[in-house]
């Protein structure tokens, strides 16, 4: 190196183009030398590339839990956004529905020995529609309507966050029906709580979201409470035969049918 | 040239009529739409901004029909909306808010998204706000940050229902000039009570009551309706229908001048009270 650095090196630096021990002999130089800090200070690439870098790190926002979760799961960095802005995945509502399905499975476990009415198996269905009731929609989204008017096709929206609030009711529910409830037919809440969801999904095209999803929980737990006053013994057992089982999976069908022919619906910013 | 067409517009809730046939064009410039509440205005700006379908006639925007699945998106893509009531999530920073926003608006590279963040916060003043939570600002900043999501991405096409509302007459200015900055080389249509807010910015103005455009041309043109109708009175007249004390204890009046009174010259409030009536005072009384 020359009494000063060359223009070229200079570039070199700015651009990290260069190797470490030219490197350290330039900040060398630089730490002494005004003029060609001077040079190094109006390289504007440098510059703007440098508080671009500084500005991210201070603004951007800080990823969640679940954003966190999603982007280990090679879900790409934006629609992990999307995804976790959804007001039923954040920390109070996970807690809420943790604590809910631990205290339903303990109840449950009583119950077993009591011959009582069977709450997981009550509450395990209930848990993805009362998410899905506010994860899109007048009624947990504050930005509704500046979302509905974005080119983000809703429906995608919608389902792509339902998607998610679903699959974390259903592995919270898995975790306690395996580890704390005693009672035979683990997973029997399994397609209820799919055909209640669709249900209401598909009453949301007709009905304002809480009272699709109030409507759906009202009608189970009156049938839960019909089936339990039925049959004492093994309350509500009746519910979640194979047989019973054949016709949620007929209402999940029948409930995906009118959603996805009344999807428009959701697109105009229909969702209440 | 026009780049929104809104033809035989009609919207009902129920029994009452939101929209009762309403036409009109824009194109670029700041159109202002003044009507009393319950005029319709909100109901005209959500179908514009395709969150509300009309129950009959049409709309074009850019040669898009709202109707079509993907030419709304293709509006989606060209407009900027600022509902009357935009919502926020309150623990978001600004920054956090708008960067979730410019994804909704397709924005998918970081990179690309934080540097439109930064020139929306930068456009409506709030760069010291970035990292600010949205709980903690107040009513004024809010309404900025609600400017600040309408222009991610440049749109042409901005659509704000009433941006100052709610303002004190300092943050109103503030407004008013960026919205006058922001409309070179774009379509945007104002919803306002303000009556002075149109006479500041505005090229053109509509006045809209009962579902129906009953006003279309300049502020100024807006002003002359009341020409030879508004008069001042040092008596308290009567049979006048519109008018009020002032300040200097004179009445001040808009329609047929009663006997004694003098004519003076009108303003754009003079020609919308005449236009839209006692519907116009509840709402200036409010």
């Amino acid at each position: 190196m020359s009494w000063h650095i060359e223009q070229a090196t200079i570039d070199s630096y700015t651009t990290g183009a260069i190797g470490r021990a030219s490197a350290a002999s330039v900040e060398a130089h630089l730490a002494t030398c005004a003029g060609c800090r001077a040079m190094l200070a109006v390289a504007p690439l440098w510059l703007e590339q440098s508080w671009a870098g500084v500005a991210d790190v201070v603004e951007a926002p800080k990823l969640t839990v679940v954003e966190r979760f999603l982007r280990s799961l090679g879900v790409p960095g934006h629609m992990a956004r999307l995804i976790s802005v959804t007001p039923s995945l954040r920390p109070s509502w996970i807690l809420a529905v943790a604590i809910s399905l631990v205290f339903a499975g303990m109840a449950s476990r009583l119950a077993a020995q009591q011959n009582g009415i069977d709450l997981f198996l009550m509450l395990a269905p209930l848990v993805p529609v009362a998410g899905v009731a506010v994860a899109y929609g007048r009624l947990g989204d504050p930005a509704y309507e500046i979302t509905v008017s974005s080119p983000v096709d809703p429906v995608r929206l919608l389902f792509l966050r339902s998607t998610a609030v679903t699959v974390m009711a259903i592995a919270f529910s898995f975790l306690v029906d395996i580890g704390i409830r005693t009672d035979v037919g683990t997973g029997a809440w399994l397609l209820p709580a799919l055909a209640l969801t669709l249900i209401t999904l598909a009453l949301g095209t007709r009905l304002t979201m809480w009272v699709a999803a109030s409507t759906v929980a009202v009608v189970w737990i009156a049938l839960i409470l019909g089936a339990a006053r039925q049959v004492p013994g093994r309350p509500a057992t009746v519910l979640f035969t194979p047989s019973s089982q054949l016709v949620y999976l007929a209402a999940m069908v029948t409930a995906g049918w009118v959603l996805t022919h009344r999807q428009d619906y959701y697109r105009r910013g229909g969702a209440r | 040239m026009s780049t929104v067409r809104i033809m035989g517009v009609h919207k009902s809730y129920g029994s009452v009529k939101a929209l009762d046939g309403t036409d009109f064009e824009m194109g670029e410039g700041i159109t202002g739409l003044l009507g009393p509440n319950g005029a319709g205005k909100t109901t005209l700006l959500r179908c514009l901004a395709t969150v509300l379908a009309p129950d009959q006639g049409k709309l074009d925007v850019f040669g898009f029909d709202p109707d079509r699945p993907n030419e709304r998106t293709e509006i989606r893509r060209r407009l900027g909306y600022m509902p009357q009531e935009p919502g926020f999530y309150q623990s978001f920073t600004c920054f956090d808010f708008l960067d979730y926003l410019a994804i909704l608006k397709e924005h998918v590279d970081p990179d690309s998204r934080h540097d439109e963040v930064r020139l929306a916060l930068r456009q409506t003043g709030l760069e010291d706000k970035s990292k600010v939570k949205i709980r903690k600002l107040s009513g004024g900043m809010r309404r900025r940050l609600a400017l600040a999501q309408s222009l991610i991405g440049s749109p042409p096409l901005l659509v704000l229902d009433e941006p100052t509302a709610g303002l004190d007459p300092e943050q109103r200015f503030r407004f008013r000039e960026m919205i006058s900055d922001l409309a070179e080389e774009r379509t945007v249509l104002l919803s306002t009570h303000q009556t002075e807010d149109v006479a500041a910015i505005c090229d053109r103005v509509l006045v809209m009551d009962a579902g129906r455009i009953r006003f279309d041309g300049t502020p100024k043109e807006l002003a002359e309706v009341a020409a030879g109708k508004v008069w001042m009175s040092a008596e308290r007249p009567s049979g006048a229908r519109i008018f009020w004390r002032t300040a200097e204890g004179t009445y001040r009046g808009v329609g047929d001048p009663p006997s004694g009174s003098t004519l003076i010259d009108p303003a754009i409030e003079d020609g919308y009270l005449l236009l839209v009536g006692a519907a116009a005072l509840e709402v200036e009384a409010a």
